[in-house]
């Protein structure tokens, strides 16, 4: 199914655009895949020969390895508080009509607006008066928050095409509200929270402003040992992770469209009546 | 609590939309054990409003609903045991039909084996036993609508309400699901509360059926005193066909004359419907079906032009254009179908007094 939504271009130009696009978007990135693979020990191209040396390298490293644990522990964390926050949030939010759920919508989004190290600094010194400075945990409460944007904004989007009459038969046949959700309403909107919490688990793995104001040196999250690795010059260890982390994100924005689909396919079929 | 009191009992329920309008208009309704109670009406007439204030999924904002005497307002529709059969069907669709089927009862702490057994018998009543395992995406709609009935049906609910359950299936499939709904409303015992805007399903259904319009119970009574003694014009437009002509009753007495109005002095005698019209203005309702070719069929009689004949296979229905240029549909039943009137011949047509009802006008 195309739709041809008229656009007064010549579909060249139209080509051509998407493609310069994708060029300036993703090439840049790309960059550091070769040089991942490369047998010198500098960030340079032409590269001297191929070798896997900076993977292994990179997984021999304590120091990579506990920035890789503290990274996917805050992760896990703050994705948790996010999608449990925020998918009741969303719930809260579905019942809202007209202007007020266009400021609640707004209000959720404010983390995402407010600049990232205003946000940062906030949190350095709010983290400093509970005595949660220099903590993971404190990292945990503050990526939880700017993950829930991401799962509140999900988890909406998928309740607009959750059938409310399957509510009224769960009720009608016996479940009270809780059953109700847990039986009917998780099940189906499941995709739109999945994709919320990789959002969010993504953002958290990536994120480095407020993780270099609120934790201490001791527990450098991935790309604080990313950023560290680049000042210090540790060689082409930094592109073998980072080639590492494309990957991985690349799996998440398979899984997503994949959670996308399932659910579109979930929403047609209550409605194929 | 006393016998005498009804299943369920509907006392001044009113229903008002945020904006003001009135949906529903101090409702008196009563439903007894075991019988089928459809509530036909226009969209928006508030019948549909009145079920969803039965299951619970709408709150009064007077009056009160009893079930078995005792006030159910603050009763959560999970806790009221009432099953609902939706337009839509509502089946889960990340779940199969044996699933869909067994969920009122997994909620009810039943044992395993039991649940599958009863599963299994009302998949089986609904002739649906193979297609268990399908999901409800893989069947038809007419198949989807019978497994939400078995679910509804499936942990024997004190009361069944459907909204329109058959309004999404075409003609063929709806006539045959109103049978199963009867048949399983005969041999289950059940008793229902039917909402629907079609008047042959009301009637085909039905034991008693409560016509709504504006929010209000125009007429509750069987299927055959709806339709050969509508309460007022309302019910006899709505119900069936009829020819209805405003007419100035005349003369006084059980049966009256009336004078139609803007016609030459046309005089029809005739008697008051169910409640007798105050005004002097009525609403003259004849069912097509009750009016004969010929003189002597009663005391009714006048003469017209034959407009067109149309043949619907089982009746023969004319339009006969009578002196003033009022037209009279005229349904010959059956045998008319045979001796059919020749389009712009005279034709005289008659019919008796008590065919002729007097109604309130139409509201």
């Amino acid at each position: 199914m195309s739709t041809d939504y008229g656009l007064p271009l010549p579909r060249w130009w139209m080509r051509l655009g998407s493609i310069l696009l994708v060029v300036i978007l993703v090439l840049p990135a790309l960059v550091v895949v070769p040089i991942s693979f490369s047998s010198g020990s500098i960030i340079a191209f032409p590269l001297p020969g191929f070798s896997w040396h900076w993977y292994g390298e990179a997984a021999a490293s304590p120091a990579w390895r506990d920035a890789l644990l503290s990274s996917l522990r805050v992760g896990a964390a703050s994705t948790l508080i996010a999608t449990v926050i925020g998918t009741a949030a969303a719930l809260g939010i579905d019942r809202l009509q007209g202007r007020t759920r266009a400021i609640v919508l707004l209000a959720t989004l404010l983390p995402l607006v407010i600049p990232i190290v205003i946000l940062a600094l906030g949190a350095y010194f709010a983290l400093a008066t509970v005595g949660l400075s220099n903590s993971l945990t404190g990292l945990v409460i503050f990526h939880a928050a700017l993950g829930l944007p991401f799962v509140t904004l999900s988890v909406v989007a998928s309740l607009q095409g959750f059938d409310r009459t399957l509510w009224r038969a769960a009720a009608s046949l016996g479940a009270s509200p809780i059953t109700a959700f847990r039986r009917v309403m998780l099940p189906i909107i499941a995709p739109g929270v999945a994709a919320g919490a990789i959002f969010a688990f993504a953002m958290s793995l990536d994120e480095v402003v407020v993780a270099s104001f609120v934790t201490a040196p001791s527990q450098r999250t991935l790309p604080l040992q990313m950023f560290s690795g680049i000042k210090e010059n540790t060689g082409p260890i930094v592109t073998a992770v980072a080639t590492l982390l494309l990957l991985l994100s690349m799996t998440f924005l398979l899984v997503v469209e994949m959670l996308r689909r399932r659910s579109r396919r979930l929403a047609t079929a209550s409605e194929a009546t | 609590m006393a016998l005498a009191e009804p299943l369920l009992r509907l006392r001044g329920v009113t229903k008002r939309y945020d904006g003001g309008g009135l949906v529903v208009d101090a409702l008196d309704l009563t439903v007894e054990r075991g019988e089928f109670l459809t509530l036909l009406g226009p969209s928006g007439s508030g019948k549909t409003t009145t079920l969803m204030m039965i299951a619970g999924f709408e709150q009064a904002n007077a009056g009160e609903i009893l079930y078995e005497g005792r006030s159910i307002a603050n009763l959560p529709p999970h806790k009221r045991d009432f099953g609902v059969v939706f337009q839509s069907y509502a089946l889960f669709p990340h779940m199969s039909v044996a699933e869909n089927v067994a969920f009122p009862l997994t909620l009810r702490g039943i044992a395993r084996a039991e649940i599958d057994r009863r599963v299994a018998r009302a998949l089986d009543m609904i002739e649906l036993g193979g297609l268990g395992a399908r999901r409800p995406g893989q069947l038809s709609g007419g198949q989807q609508q019978r497994v939400a009935l078995a679910r509804a049906l499936v942990f024997e609910p004190k009361l069944v309400l459907m909204d329109e359950p058959l309004g999404a299936l075409d003609k063929r499939l709806r006539e045959q699901m109103q049978l199963e709904i009867r048949r399983l409303h005969r041999e289950l015992g059940l008793t229902v509360v039917y909402v629907t805007h079609d008047q042959t399903e009301a009637m085909v259904m039905s034991d008693r059926v409560a016509v709504f319009h504006l929010g209000r119970v125009q007429q509750l009574a069987d299927p055959r005193t709806i339709h050969e003694q509508p309460a007022n014009g309302f019910v006899a437009r709505f119900i069936g066909e009829t020819n209805a002509f405003d007419g100035r009753l005349t003369g006084t007495g059980d049966g009256r004359d009336v004078r139609i109005d803007g016609s030459a002095g046309l005089v029809l005698r005739g008697v008051a419907g169910q409640s007798a019209p105050r005004s002097a203005y009525v609403l003259v309702s004849i069912r097509p079906e009750r009016i004969s070719i010929g003189d002597g069929h009663g005391e009714n009689r006048v003469v017209g032009r034959v407009r067109q004949a149309i043949y619907f296979g089982d009746h023969l229905g004319i339009e006969v254009a009578i002196d003033g240029g009022a037209m009279v549909r005229v349904n010959l039943g059956v045998r008319g179908v045979d001796h059919a009137p020749v389009p712009d011949s005279e034709i005289v047509l008659s019919w008796r007094a008590e065919h002729t009802l007097l109604l309130e006008p139409v509201i």
